[in-house]
């Protein structure tokens, strides 16, 4: 993995994480690459949404450092060019699919002239252009993963990361948001997603992370993650 | 990078304030906290006909009471759901995802509060002018001034609330924020129990509570008897100082808070 600040996405040195005594996350270091995808595995309780809430300044790690593109995670602007689907739809379901959108739009800096453009922009992307003023309460759980995405869209981001993106779709729905991977990865964006089924890591990713009881287990590429099994 | 953060910082900050505002319009309970004060305010009016003479004066104290007390019970739940609620359903999580600061989502959501108690106040001052109409009255100067410090202390319970609502759940900080609106509005007899000198919490509650009757002024509606332009000023500015306090201390333990 590359060592050049300017080709890592992500990186996390020792990291310490805990709840009372109970240690969630334990010495976690890792670096993501540029232009990759990087899945995190493991268990229920193994850490991977902690992780992703450490990097998205949600919760603070008491030890250890992160850098978003060599930049440090408890400074919100390095949250810039970053976009995050949550493992499930936290979202007000009583507003618009539009609303929602308008609303991150004006949250990551979009211009009031850009607005309306974006927001179909994404829409059209993941195929719910149609559903723009439909309420989310309406959405079934495929539409809504979908919904999330195209927020996650806006500004074109650099790092998307999905945590557990595939939970809970139907097999028609796996595959549609499969091929929208591939096609961010063929676009040469950073994506992080964590997983439990372990053929979708091997169908999409570059990159694996293992945790098991917060800390890591493996590290390495993802041929290298197929022969350590 | 310092100049995306001041630019980004105000446009967050009104994006949030006005997500907030219309998250409490499409609250149904603040329909029914605004349904109840219409109800006072025609029992006010029915009182008014009981008295000889002044039914506007009647009516004028009995509707600057209801809108305190419904504009106090709508900031002090609003400010106890705003950030909790948020934080229980993780709705905050996409959001705070976005590069905005917590300081402007904080703030947001105590300004979204504010917007929406000053238009609780003006649809209620409107209903209490047709009441008085009605009783042949006329607004007088006080009744404006006692709205606006109205308005100021509603900010202070709102930014209290908020406060709350990181340590405890939505019913806990309402009612605790409720019970020091009285405590606020006792200052003498705490002052009166301090001086007694039965035990220092008097002290202590003298110094942490605001001083409710800076910012009533009841009596003088009723007898219309306004206060000059620097007066009123200085109690809108003493009602600000403290509702900076607790929206400081809020953002102080909000900023670092794990989610």
């Amino acid at each position: 993995m590359s060592d050049n600040l300017h080709d890592v996405a992500l990186s996390f040195a020792e990291v310490d994480y805990s709840i009372g005594r109970k240690k969630i996350l334990d010495r976690v270091s890792f670096k993501v690459p540029k232009g990759t995808v990087f899945a995190i595995v493991g268990h229920n309780g193994a850490g991977k949404t902690t992780l992703f809430h450490l990097l998205l300044g949600l919760k603070f790690q008491q030890s250890g450092q992160i850098l978003l593109s060599s930049k440090s995670n408890l400074d919100y602007r390095a949250r810039a060019g970053l976009g995050y689907v949550p493992e499930r739809p936290y979202v007000e379901l009583d507003i618009t699919f539009r609303q929602h959108l308008m609303f991150h739009a004006r949250l990551s800096g979009v211009s009031i002239n850009e607005f309306a453009l974006e927001v179909v922009r994404v829409a059209n992307w993941v195929g719910l252009e149609k559903s723009l003023d439909s309420e989310l309460s309406t959405f079934s759980k495929g539409m809504l993963q979908k919904a999330l995405l195209a927020q996650a869209m806006l500004c074109d981001p650099n790092l998307l990361i999905l945590d557990e993106p595939m939970s809970g779709l139907d097999p028609d729905a796996r595959n549609e948001l499969k091929l929208k991977i591939t096609e961010l990865k063929r676009a040469k964006k950073t994506l992080i997603f964590s997983s439990h089924a372990l053929e979708d890591v091997e169908q999409l990713a570059d990159w694996v992370l293992s945790l098991h009881e917060g800390k890591v287990n493996f590290s390495g590429t993802v041929q290298e993650w197929r022969l350590s099994r | 990078m310092e100049a995306f953060a001041v630019k980004s910082f105000f446009p967050a900050l009104w994006t949030i304030a006005f997500s907030s505002f219309l998250e409490l319009v499409r609250q149904r309970i603040l329909y029914n906290i605004f349904f109840v004060s219409l109800f006072l305010l025609f029992f006010g009016y029915l009182a008014s006909l009981l008295v000889f003479g002044h039914q506007d004066r009647v009516m004028l104290h009995f509707g600057t009471m209801v809108n305190a007390l419904s504009i106090f019970v709508v900031a002090a739940g609003a400010g106890a759901r705003a950030i909790r609620m948020e934080m229980e359903r993780r709705t905050c999580y996409l959001p705070l995802s976005r590069p905005i600061s917590r300081t402007s989502f904080f703030l947001g959501k105590w300004l979204g509060i504010s917007i929406f108690t000053a238009l609780n106040i003006v649809l209620l001052f409107l209903v209490l002018a047709v009441g008085l109409h009605m009783t042949d009255g006329n607004l007088n100067v006080a009744f404006f001034q006692s709205m606006l410090l109205i308005w100021c202390e509603s900010l202070i319970v709102s930014a209290f609330a908020l406060f709350l609502s990181l340590f405890f759940r939505i019913g806990i900080s309402a009612m605790i924020c409720l019970a020091y609106l009285f405590l606020s509005h006792n200052h003498e007899q705490i002052d009166y129990l301090r001086n007694q000198d039965i035990s220092r919490v008097f002290t202590l509650l003298k110094w942490i509570t605001p001083d409710g009757r800076a910012l009533l002024m009841d009596t003088r509606v009723y007898y219309d008897l306004p206060l000059g332009m620097f007066e009123v000023m200085s109690r809108f500015g003493y009602g600000l100082l403290w509702t900076v306090f607790f929206l400081a201390l809020g953002n102080a333990f909000f900023f670092r808070k794990n989610l």
